[in-house]
């Protein structure tokens, strides 16, 4: 048979979709089906025809188990990202395998340069940037003429405080000069050893959060150890401890 | 912003009716220059996929009841299982109706039924609405799934016509009895048909032979041989009724405007 005639292409369609078209002739013409646009306009018309005749048709119910059944074997399947789908964009290929990791991969790169704060405090993208100190206890100790004399300085939730001597120190000939946070309440805390000059980095036994938050004064003594017990008498320099943020 | 009354079946398939705004380059021209057509759906293309993105439920269902066959199955396509659950809530008693016309028999149609909705959830995404400036309607590609599902059981070996006429349980017994005591003639809804479409004048000259070969292929999916055996008549005869039928279908629905 040659599928080229109009009337026989038509006669076909109308009964492959009528349903007498049977056997293998039926089989050939599925088999034209997908190669020819034609004959799939062809059969599209002749369902819009033979499709109103079942209008008379009297509806039935179903039982419920029909869609439950085929709820259990589609919702498993359905595609994700059905909002974006419904404006035809195909992102389900790119969400799914190596595309999907890729695609993540990608997605939080994006989501970080648009919304860095999602990792990074404020604070911190904002010392980054270079528009402010970062959150942190200082303290500024000066000597009897008020000249300053010592700068503390921890990061908040840092365990580090860092001593710095900022004006001339004259070491004491025998002793040492210890620095020392003073809470409302309960002993001194001791800080560490001021340097003569530079810097000097001590590590705390918890945050400056929990040991500085209601620290007000600070002060330096001489002591006759580097590491005494309990805070002296012997007062050197004075100083306020004060929050950075 | 236009301000429209649809009326529309809702998941139920009670009839309901919204008031809906909408704007004019929302609209798609109506297929066959009806704006519902004869299963209630109306044929305007809005996408209320906008305003599902706040996924606001009741809108959303709202607006999915409104939404035509034709958007429903083009959403279904891109995965919207959403719009895919509302198809089959408005469409499953008709397509089980032709499916127990042609089948008789309630466990094999609900069977044929589940199949015909995996193969719409799994083809959805090809379904045109459009091809070659021609409309398509959404409701005509869901029975052809379901007519071709039919066919495909009734021309298995395994399915007996007589046998399945009667269930082996009493219930079933009763209700195919029921059926087949209280349902139309394949004769009686073609008429039917040609009178709803408005094409009984037309018709009205075709010969009894070939409008009750086209009915009997149409409405219990009889093939030439079998509508041969039950018309006492030759199966050439038979090929030449069905082919008039059709030809005849064709030229009276061109005539009235249904379809080209």
């Amino acid at each position: 048979l040659k599928y080229t005639n109009p009337t026989l292409l038509d006669h076909l369609a109308s009964t492959y979709v009528l349903g007498t078209l049977a056997g293998g002739a039926r089989r050939r013409f599925e088999r034209l089906l997908s190669e020819r646009h034609d004959l799939r306009l062809l059969v599209g018309q002749w369902e819009q025809r033979l499709a109103q005749l079942a209008a008379s048709v009297p509806p039935q119910q179903p039982s419920p188990d029909v869609w439950k059944k085929i709820e259990q074997r589609t919702r498993g399947k359905a595609k994700p990202w059905g909002v974006f789908g419904s404006f035809g964009i195909p992102l389900v290929p790119v969400f799914s395998g190596l595309g999907g990791l890729l695609g993540g991969v990608v997605l939080c790169g994006a989501l970080l340069l648009a919304f860095p704060t999602l990792l990074i405090s404020v604070d911190q993208l904002a010392m980054r940037a270079g528009e402010r100190l970062p959150q942190s206890y200082v303290g500024l100790l000066v000597d009897e003429n008020a000249n300053g004399k010592v700068l503390l300085s921890s990061l908040r939730h840092g365990r580090t405080a860092t001593i710095k001597a900022i004006g001339p120190i004259t070491p004491p000939a025998q002793g040492h000069l210890i620095l020392w946070a003073l809470p409302p309440q309960g002993p001194a805390l001791r800080i560490g050893e001021v340097p003569a000059k530079g810097s000097a980095e001590f590590e705390m036994a918890q945050s400056s959060e929990q040991l500085l938050a209601k620290v007000s004064k600070l002060v330096v003594t001489l002591e006759d150890s580097v590491e005494p017990q309990q805070i002296g008498s012997r007062i050197v320099f004075t100083g306020n401890c004060a929050k950075l943020w | 912003v236009v301000r429209r009354d649809f009326f529309a079946i809702n998941a139920n398939n009670h009839w309901a009716s919204f008031v809906f705004e909408e704007t004019p380059v929302a609209f798609r021209k109506p297929i066959h220059g009806s704006k519902i057509d004869h299963f209630g759906a109306p044929n305007y293309g809005f996408a209320p996929s906008l305003l599902c993105l706040l996924r606001n439920h009741f809108l959303c269902n709202m607006l999915d009841n409104l939404a035509s066959l034709e958007d429903l199955i083009q959403k279904a396509g891109v995965g919207d299982y959403d719009s895919f659950a509302v198809l089959y809530d408005r469409t499953n008693a008709h397509l089980f109706g032709i499916a127990m016309r042609l089948l008789r028999n309630k466990p094999v149609a609900e069977d044929v039924l589940q199949e015909a909705f995996l193969s719409v959830w799994k083809h959805a995404k090809n379904y045109r609405c459009e091809v070659d400036g021609r409309q398509f309607a959404g409701m005509s590609w869901l029975i052809s799934i379901v007519r071709n599902k039919c066919l495909d059981a009734l021309r298995s070996s395994g399915y007996r016509r007589e046998e399945t006429m009667i269930d082996v349980d009493g219930e079933s017994d009763r209700e195919s009895a029921d059926m087949r005591w209280s349902a139309p003639s394949a004769d009686q809804l073609l008429d039917q048909s040609v009178n709803k479409l408005k094409i009984a004048d037309c018709f009205q000259s075709l010969e009894s032979g070939p409008r009750q070969s086209l009915a009997l292929a149409y409405y219990q999916g009889l093939s030439h041989s079998e509508i041969s055996a039950q018309m006492g008549a030759p199966i050439g005869s038979v090929k030449s009724w069905v082919r008039r039928g059709l030809m005849k279908l064709k030229a009276c629905l061109a005539k009235a405007g249904v379809v080209n």
